[in-house]
C-alpha cells in the first residue's frame, strides 16, 4: 500500500562555513566537484531520486549558508525535516567544535516530535587533505554520545564515501518517515477526541 | 469630458500648451487632409507616405498619383486627397533637388551633417513629413513646417529647431543641466527681481520693456526668473519646491528652459522626501502608505535577489521604477504626483501581490526561507516584512510582534547565542586552569 506512494524525503546538511556542504550535494547529485569557493546564499536545493529497499523515493537536499551573514534569511525549511546531515572538516577543529551548537538550533527550529530520536548523520569532509586535526575516533565518541549518530568520513573532491553516506542518510530518513506515520496511527482517534469534547461543550451551553 | 480632460491634466508633472503668442493652430481642413482615404490605403506604399523617400521613389509617386486621380471620379473625397497629395509631393521632390544641390544642406546626407552637437544638445536632423502636428521652433518660436522645413530635435530634452536657427541656439540642453546639477531648484519661486537682472531676459538677454497697457515680461515660478514672450510661452508645470514644503500640486506657467529641465528629470528619482521634509509623511496619508508599501517592497527585494527562480523570470525587472524598491527615501516627481491621484499606491500593491506570491506560494525556495516564530511554534511561515513581524535587530531573526511583547522584547535566539557564548568561554577558562 504505502510502497506506491510517492515519498519525498527532506534533508537538511548543516555545519560551518566551507566545510563543503555545496560540494558533497553536488558530488552526490550532478557528479562534479569545482575548486572554487562560492559562498551559498540563504537556501537552496537539489533533488535526486534513489531507490531504497525496491522504493523510489525522492530526496530534497537543501543545501544552507554556513556564513553567519547570510542567515539573515529564515529556515522555515528546517521544519517537516526527515533527516539531518552535520558536516565538519576534519582539518579544521573549530568546524567540528561547532557542531554541538548546529545540532541544537536545528532541533529547537525543527522542532520533531522526538527530538531525542531525530535521525543525525555526521560527515568528516575533507579526508584528502592532510593534516587531519580532528581524528575518527574524537569524531565516533562524539557520535556515541548522541545517541549512536552514524558517522561517515568523505571527500566531496575524491568523491570517496559519498554515496554510501547519502545511502545511510535516505534509510534513516525513510525509517524516521515510517515511524512519524506509525506515530500517527497509534493514535487514530487524538483529533476525533478534541471534536467530540468541542461539540459537547457546545451542546451544554445550548443547554443552559 | 471636461473633467476628464482636467483630471488627465492633474495626473501630469508638465502641461505644455503652444505658445500663447503664436498663433499657429492647424486648420480644420488640414486635420482632415493627413487621414488617408480609405479606399487608398492599399496605395500607400506607392504614394511615398510617412517614408524618406529618393528623388527616383518621388518622381515614381508622382506618376502613381496622376495615374490614380484619373482613375477616381470628378469631385470625390479620394481625388481631392490625391490633388493635395500630389501637390506635397512636387514641393518636397523641389525640396529635394535643392538639397542635393547645397552641400551645406542638412538634407544632402552626404555632407554629414544630420547629426549636430551644440551647447550639449545632441540634434538629429528629423525626417520632412514626420508627423500630423507642427512642432514650434525652441529658437524662434515659429511653426516649422515639416513638409517643407528641414529641422531638427535633440535627442536628450527633445528641443526642437529649424535648420536656419541652429547656428544661434542659446539654451543649453536640458537634460546636460539636469544631470551637473543633479538636484531640484528647492526654494519656491527664488525671486532676485528684475533691476538684478538688469531688466534683461534670463535666457536670450532681450531687453525687457516695462510697458504699462501690454506687458510682455514673465515669471518663471520654478527659477523666479524673467523671461521675454520668445523664452516663456506661459507652459506650466508641477513646480517640486511647491510639492516638497506644501503639498502643492497645482500647475504654475514656467520658462521653456524650465519646462524642458522638469522634463527630462521627471522620473529621476532627485527628492529625498525624508530627508526635505520628513512632516510630510505623517500628514499625507498616501504617502504614509507609500512609505509602508516601499519598506514591504524592500523586505521582498532580498527574497528575490537571491531567489534562482526569480531572477529567472526576471521578476525585479517587472517593476517599471526600480528605484522605488532599490532604496526606501528617493522620489521621483512624478512619484509624487501619482502618490497625489492614487495610481502609486495601487500600483505598489500590486507589485507586492505578485512578489509576495512568488515567495509565499509558488516558490519553494522562497518559503523555505521564511521564518517560524520560535515563541509560539506555529506551523505558519512568516516573513521580515509583513507587518505583523518583528526582526530581532541584533541576529535577525523573526517574530510575531504580539508573541514578542509577551516575551518582553526580549530575543530568544540572542539569549540563547549568548549563553552558548558564555559557556565556551568557560570552558576555556577550565582548560587553561
Amino acid at each position: 500500500m504505502a510502497s506506491n506512494k510517492k515519498v519525498l524525503l527532506k534533508v537538511i546538511i548543516l555545519g560551518d562555513s566551507s566545510v563543503g556542504k555545496t560540494s558533497l550535494m553536488n558530488q552526490y547529485v550532478n557528479r562534479k566537484f569545482s575548486n572554487q569557493y562560492k559562498a551559498t546564499i540563504g537556501a537552496d536545493f537539489l533533488t535526486k531520486e534513489v531507490t531504497i529497499d525496491d522504493r523510489t523515493v525522492t530526496m530534497q537536499i537543501w543545501d544552507t549558508a554556513g556564513q553567519e551573514r547570510f542567515q539573515s534569511l529564515g529556515v522555515a525549511f528546517y521544519r517537516g525535516a526527515d533527516c539531518c546531515v552535520l558536516v565538519f572538516d576534519v582539518t579544521a577543529p573549530n568546524t567540528f567544535k561547532s557542531l554541538d551548537s548546529w545540532r541544537d538550533e536545528f532541533l529547537i527550529q525543527a522542532a520533531p516530535r522526538e527530538p531525542d530520536n531525530f535521525p543525525f548523520v555526521l560527515l568528516g569532509n575533507k579526508v584528502d587533505l592532510e593534516p587531519r586535526a580532528i581524528s575518527a575516533k574524537r569524531a565516533q565518541q562524539w557520535c556515541q554520545a548522541k545517541n549512536n549518530m552514524p558517522y561517515f568520513e568523505t571527500s566531496a573532491k575524491e568523491g570517496l564515501n559519498v554515496e554510501q553516506a547519502f545511502l545511510a542518510i535516505a534509510k534513516n530518513a525513510l525509517a524516521q518517515q515510517n515511524q512519524s506515520v506509525d506515530l500517527y496511527n497509534e493514535f487514530p482517534d487524538q483529533i476525533k477526541l478534541t471534536n467530540t469534547q468541542k461539540s459537547n461543550g457546545g451542546g451544554d451551553s445550548c443547554a443552559c | 469630458m471636461s473633467n476628464n480632460k482636467n483630471k488627465d491634466d492633474n495626473n501630469r508633472p508638465i502641461t505644455s500648451s503652444p505658445a500663447s503668442t503664436v498663433s499657429g493652430k492647424t486648420s480644420v481642413s488640414e486635420d482632415v487632409d493627413q487621414s488617408l482615404p480609405n479606399n487608398l490605403v492599399c496605395e500607400e506604399l506607392q504614394l511615398a507616405i510617412n517614408k524618406e523617400a529618393s528623388e527616383n521613389d518621388l518622381t515614381q509617386a508622382i506618376n502613381r498619383c496622376k495615374e490614380l486621380i484619373l482613375e477616381n471620379f470628378e469631385c470625390s473625397i479620394e481625388r481631392k486627397w490625391l490633388v493635395r497629395h500630389l501637390i506635397e509631393l512636387r514641393l518636397r521632390k523641389q525640396e529635394h533637388r535643392e538639397a542635393m544641390a547645397d552641400p551645406q544642406h542638412p538634407g544632402n546626407k552626404s555632407s554629414g551633417v544630420s547629426n549636430r552637437t551644440i551647447k550639449g544638445h545632441h540634434l538629429k536632423l528629423q525626417p520632412l513629413l514626420k508627423t500630423a502636428t507642427h512642432p514650434y521652433c525652441d529658437h524662434c518660436t515659429g511653426t516649422i513646417w515639416s513638409v517643407v522645413q528641414a529641422w531638427y530635435m535633440c535627442d536628450d530634452c527633445g528641443y526642437c529647431c529649424h535648420y536656419k536657427c541652429m547656428s544661434s541656439i542659446v539654451r543649453e540642453c536640458a537634460h546636460v543641466v539636469a544631470c551637473e546639477r543633479g538636484q531640484y531648484e528647492l526654494r519656491i519661486c527664488p525671486e532676485i527681481g528684475m533691476a538684478e537682472q538688469k531688466y534683461l531676459c534670463a535666457e536670450c538677454g532681450t531687453q525687457l520693456v516695462l510697458n504699462k497697457e501690454w506687458s510682455d515680461i514673465r515669471r518663471c515660478d520654478y527659477n523666479g526668473l524673467y523671461y521675454c514672450s520668445a523664452c516663456h510661452w506661459n507652459s506650466s508645470a508641477i513646480i517640486p519646491a511647491r510639492v516638497i514644503h506644501n503639498w502643492d500640486l497645482d500647475p504654475r506657467s514656467v520658462s521653456q528652459s524650465s519646462l524642458q529641465i522638469l522634463k527630462v528629470t521627471a522620473d529621476r528619482p532627485l527628492i529625498n522626501l525624508e530627508k526635505l521634509n520628513p512632516q510630510l509623511f505623517t500628514r499625507i496619508q498616501e504617502l504614509n502608505l507609500v512609505k509602508r508599501l516601499r519598506k514591504e517592497l524592500q523586505g521582498i527585494r532580498k527574497y528575490l535577489l537571491v531567489c534562482r527562480r526569480a531572477n529567472e523570470e526576471h521578476l525585479i525587472w517587472k517593476c517599471d521604477r526600480p528605484h522605488l524598491i532599490e532604496n526606501l527615501d528617493m522620489y521621483s516627481l512624478q512619484d509624487l504626483v501619482d502618490t497625489h491621484s492614487g495610481d502609486l499606491p495601487s500600483k505598489l500593491h500590486n507589485f507586492v501581490d505578485i512578489y509576495t506570491k512568488h515567495i509565499k506560494v509558488d516558490c519553494e525556495v522562497c518559503k523555505g526561507r521564511g521564518h517560524i516564530c520560535e515563541v509560539c511554534k506555529n506551523e505558519e511561515v512568516l516573513f521580515p516584512f509583513v507587518i505583523s513581524a518583528f526582526v530581532c535587530q541584533n541576529c535577525k531573526a523573526v517574530f510575531h510582534k504580539s508573541c514578542m511583547e509577551r516575551k518582553n522584547n526580549e530575543c530568544p535566539r540572542c539569549l540563547r547565542i549568548r549563553k552558548r557564548f558564555e559557556s565556551e568561554l568557560e570552558s576555556i577558562n577550565d582548560e587553561d586552569k
